[in-house]
């Protein structure tokens, strides 16, 4: 264990994972989950409001007889939506991922940010998936597993599938020896 | 036989004992049907419970009930010696091989380098036989674990030692076997009381009232026969006067939560042992039933210590190993976790260095304070919470006084709680401290870490406050409410340490 050499290492010679280094992942698969939330708040709307309307004319319910704990739930989705379409539009320039010679970084989040790194001599297997909607889009799911937990440990929805394979090819060439 | 299995270093007699006795496929010991036949029983009784309360009150089919009875019985019993008889194992190559299986066979190998530790266990049954189990942890992600019931204890010896030192001559070429081992804990009839005394009686008085409350679901209609022969006056004094045994109640509560807290101690950390070997740490105990278990030192990943008010005035702390597995380990780690209860100052220390040797552990610390921002949120919340208290419970001077009480109760113990929240980090060495009353800190080392997790909600990125998660084999273990600059200093540093590392991490 002489050859080890940590104490070497001042903390400014140290790499850093640098903020800039994270490459974003392709502008459709924005567009894709903008869709997805304008598609939910979309459907959500319809039925609220459709429901209201349908109350409204065929059994003559009339707009003050709503209960209030309707509209409180109703405030409480559209907050929701509001919240979740903040986090889509500002997330995205925060989500993507960072590849260097001995790891995988991903990031994620708005209100919640998170980042993960994955050092390639820890790394069990990878896996690429893709559904059939992310198959009609041209966007893949890398996940990485390593040991000690069930799931996947990190998890890149959303990217190109052949940025995906070139990834799983450089693992397999530089990872666990 | 095959090759692979010539190791030289291995000691002559358990090398030549181990393949004789297990190079064939074989049974376990005879009395191994008595383990089945109890399974089988358990199983039918289980699930057709409903039946058997049915044949119970129903008057129709109580007088076939012997016939069924003994149908039941020559089921039970048949099944068992198949299952006995169809349950064989063997060595091979390097691998123990399992044939099993009541109507389908099923055969499960196991490499020696995929055994993650080899537990023996000894119910009061087995004990009385003659008898003991062996247990195989593996690392495998599908839930392969295999249970020996009925092994003859010498027997069980063999196995295990042969796979243990054949396994380890694989990883480690070092071959000196049985090197002088160092006991770590223990207890005495003394020492058992310490620990037994300074439990923590009320979780475990909660524990068994869930027990109590989980019982009562089976033993519904045998005890709702039972209430219903109370006579109809004790029901209506009692629903006047239940209000005066709350604190009979609560005295109960008390006894019963301390005797049940003892005496399982007792049950349970009888005559422990705890030693620490060349390659491997032990540790057995117990009264009624017995365990050893013996876990390699390359596998731990963290060593965590926890101990509380009483036990800290006793110097003696509870540890916490956790082994590294491919499986998910829950939040309990319940399985990939031994403890070792009332292990000193000095017995920690000696683990420590055995453990993560050569690997600094006093030199060059340096501590790490979390940002102030985490002494302002435990002091919101409690006074928060403690106002709630202070406004339904008082009015006028009493209530200011209940005021200044929170505020007094919210500063102390919220400074106290936050100057015990800190880490402390050598070049390859990681300890987290935190709590005050119930002290806990947690030893791993860098390179064994898997990845490393930084997390910031929106009102932390602001404040420049973060969390930091080491991901271990073993379990994650989290740092709350670091300093950003700190946090990312402490990421980068992981990464590092892990990236340059060519050791095996397991």
């Amino acid at each position: 264990m002489e050859d080890f050499q940590n104490n070497k290492l001042s903390l400014d010679e140290l790499p850093q994972l640098n903020v800039l280094d994270f490459e974003r992942l392709p502008g459709r698969y924005f567009r894709l989950r903008l869709w997805t939330w304008a598609l939910v708040l979309f459907l959500s709307s319809f039925i609220l409001f459709g429901g209201i309307l349908w109350a409204n004319v065929k059994e003559d319910v009339l707009i003050s007889e709503i209960p209030a704990v309707l509209w409180g739930l109703m405030t409480a989705w559209y907050l929701f939506i509001s919240l979740w379409g903040i986090s889509e539009f500002n997330g995205f320039a925060l989500r993507g991922y960072a590849m260097r010679e001995r790891d995988l970084s991903f990031r994620s989040g708005y209100f919640f940010h998170a980042y993960t790194t994955v050092p390639f001599n820890r790394l069990q297997h990878s896996e690429i998936s893709q559904g059939p909607l992310a198959r009609a889009v041209k966007l893949c799911t890398l996940k990485i597993y390593t040991a000690g937990s069930s799931g996947a440990n990190l998890s890149i929805s959303g990217m190109d599938p052949i940025d995906a394979q070139r990834i799983r090819d450089y693992i397999d060439e530089h990872g666990s020896e | 036989m095959p090759n692979g299995f010539e190791i030289t270093s291995m000691s002559m007699e358990v090398n030549d004992d181990f393949k004789a006795a297990f190079s064939d496929p074989r049974r376990q010991h005879f009395l191994g049907v008595i383990r089945y036949f109890t399974k089988y029983l358990v199983l039918l009784v289980r699930s057709f419970f409903p039946i058997l309360a049915g044949l119970a009150i129903s008057d129709g089919l109580r007088q076939y009930a012997e016939v069924i009875g003994w149908g039941i019985f020559t089921l039970v019993v048949v099944a068992a010696i198949v299952e006995y008889w169809r349950f064989r194992f063997h060595v091979e190559n390097r691998t123990i091989i399992i044939q099993k299986g009541l109507l389908e066979q099923e055969t499960i190998t196991i490499p020696f380098d995929r055994i993650q530790a080899l537990h023996l266990e000894q119910a009061p049954w087995q004990r009385f036989v003659g008898l003991t189990g062996l247990k195989i942890d593996t690392a495998g992600t599908s839930g392969s674990e295999v249970d020996l019931q009925a092994l003859k204890i010498d027997e069980a010896n063999v196995l295990r030692d042969g796979i243990m030192s054949a396994r380890e001559e694989s990883v480690t070429s070092s071959s000196e076997n049985e090197p002088e081992s160092k006991l770590l804990v223990h207890l005495s009839l003394n020492a058992l009381l310490k620990v037994g005394v300074t439990q923590d009686h009320f979780r475990n008085g909660f524990l068994a009232f869930g027990a109590v409350i989980a019982l009562y679901e089976p033993l519904k209609s045998w005890i709702d026969v039972w209430l219903s022969a109370v006579p109809e006056m004790v029901w209506s004094v009692l629903s006047w006067t239940w209000f005066l045994f709350i604190p009979l109640g609560v005295f109960l509560f008390l006894i019963v939560s301390f005797t049940i807290s003892i005496v399982g101690a007792f049950l349970k950390y009888f005559n422990l042992r705890a030693a620490l070997h060349a390659q491997e740490i032990s540790l057995r105990a117990g009264l009624l039933r017995r365990f050893e278990y013996r876990i390699p030192l390359t596998k731990i990943q963290i060593l965590e210590w926890k101990s509380n008010l009483l036990r800290r005035s006793l110097h003696i702390e509870t540890l916490r190993i956790f082994q590294a597995s491919a499986q998910e380990s829950d939040a309990s780690g319940k399985g990939l976790a031994i403890s070792v209860p009332g292990i000193s100052q000095k017995s920690s220390s000696k683990l420590v260095t055995a453990v993560f040797h050569d690997q600094t552990y006093d030199v060059k610390a340096e501590q790490i304070q979390p940002d102030s921002y985490l002494f302002y949120r435990l002091l919101i919340t409690r006074i928060l919470s403690g106002s709630v208290l202070s406004f339904a419970f008082a009015s006028g001077w009493g209530q200011l006084f209940m005021i200044g009480l929170v505020l007094l109760w919210a500063f102390w113990s919220s400074r106290k709680i936050f100057e015990n929240h800190w880490l402390r980090v050598t070049p390859d060495l990681c300890q987290l401290h935190s709590g005050w009353l119930r002290k806990k800190r947690t030893l791993f080392s860098f390179y064994q870490l898997q990845r490393v997790v930084f997390y910031q909600n929106a009102v932390m990125r602001k404040r420049g406050v973060a969390h930091i998660t080491f991901a271990t084999s073993a379990g994650n273990r989290t740092f709350k409410y670091l300093n950003e600059t700190d946090a990312s200093r402490l990421y980068d540093w992981s990464l590092a340490q892990i990236e340059q590392s060519d050791l095996e991490w397991m």
